[in-house]
């Protein structure tokens, strides 16, 4: 097995694994009460979190125009969002105003 | 923490840009893969497998040093850990066999999971199947047309979709702030990832802050 498909292999193993085991260990079973208000709480926390790290860049690689023009079209995806737009509206907008932006700056 | 049922159609139409997102960054993820030598299988059995991109861009990057395998495993760890709290989220309401528990939970993704949550700790688990499977479908068919094609494709980040992914949580996130609690659990989630995020390894910063939304939960219990 090559040195490649050997990572492969265990970066699989590890992805599913953390997927998995709580809910073939757990599945099913009525949570105590104590722990189901956390995770009811964890989750609006969890989801904001992502929205933090999907802001910033992943690497330093990322160009600043790159980065400008997403943050761009995020605030217009915001605008749309804060106007009782539809999620599917505020996102189209976002991708185009940043693919635009983009086409004029580079 | 109960299954509950809504229409797939309704709620699955802002799943399609993310999808469509998969594809793209699924192309860019292809090319660099092949770029690198992998070839075009091993890239789609490891988007088949592994299912996530931060982690599968981690180990192009450790591949194409010839880095270690650990180091590939335990950045893998570190950025899906957070895959740990989303599972315990849901374990609930699935109530198959294993092999059904088992098949719903490796379609867990960021997106799958934040879409079929309806509050209150209940989700939609038919939403989630069908988002997961379809963000699948995009990310692998998207990593082997970029795998085949190379450089071929182009830059598909001039089509902004990048953009989308945060618009599209904060749609989701909207629905979730219904009061006071709820914003302040976000402002909390916020203020936890931003403080994280500037020095911390990735995927840390979100575990942390859903980890501190929770054990806020847990101290103050939830409002009835």
């Amino acid at each position: 097995m090559t040195y490649q498909w050997i990572i492969v292999l265990a970066l699989g193993v590890t992805a599913l694994t953390l997927r998995v085991v709580v809910p073939l260990a757990a599945g099913g079973r009525e949570l105590p009460r104590w722990l189901r208000n956390a995770l009811t709480c964890a989750t609006p926390a969890l989801i904001a979190g992502l929205v933090v790290t999907l802001l910033w860049p992943a690497s330093g690689t990322v160009s600043p125009v790159r980065t400008l023009t997403a943050l761009a079209g995020v605030g217009a995806g915001i605008l749309l969002l804060a106007g009782k737009r539809s999620i599917l509206t505020a996102m189209v907008g976002a991708a185009v105003v940043t693919a635009l932006l983009r086409l004029l700056f580079g | 923490m109960t299954e509950t049922t809504a229409e797939p159609a309704r709620t699955l139409r802002p799943v399609l840009p993310v999808a469509a997102a998969d594809l793209a960054d699924g192309m860019a993820f292809g090319a660099l893969a092949a770029s690198v030598g992998m070839g075009v299988l091993a890239p789609v059995a490891m988007s088949l497998l592994v299912f996530s991109g931060s982690a599968q861009y981690g180990a192009v990057a450790v591949i194409a040093q010839h880095g270690s395998v650990w180091a590939v495993v335990g950045a893998a760890a570190a950025l899906n850990a957070r895959y740990l709290l989303m599972g315990t989220t849901i374990a609930p309401a699935l109530t198959g066999s294993a092999w059904s528990r088992a098949g719903t939970a490796m379609l867990i993704t960021d997106g799958s999971w934040a879409v079929a949550h309806r509050g209150d700790g209940k989700y939609d688990l038919q939403t989630l199947r069908l988002a997961g499977a379809l963000c699948l479908c995009g990310w692998t068919a998207g990593t082997a047309l970029g795998a085949v094609l190379g450089d071929a494709i182009g830059d598909p980040g001039r089509l902004g979709l990048d953009a989308a992914y945060p618009v599209f949580f904060l749609g989701l996130l909207r629905s979730h702030l219904k009061d006071a609690r709820s914003w302040g659990l976000a402002v909390l989630g916020v203020v936890t990832a931003a403080a994280l995020v500037f020095w911390a390894p990735p995927g840390i910063p979100v575990l942390v802050a859903g980890a501190v939304g929770g054990v806020t939960g847990a101290v103050l219990g939830v409002r009835r």
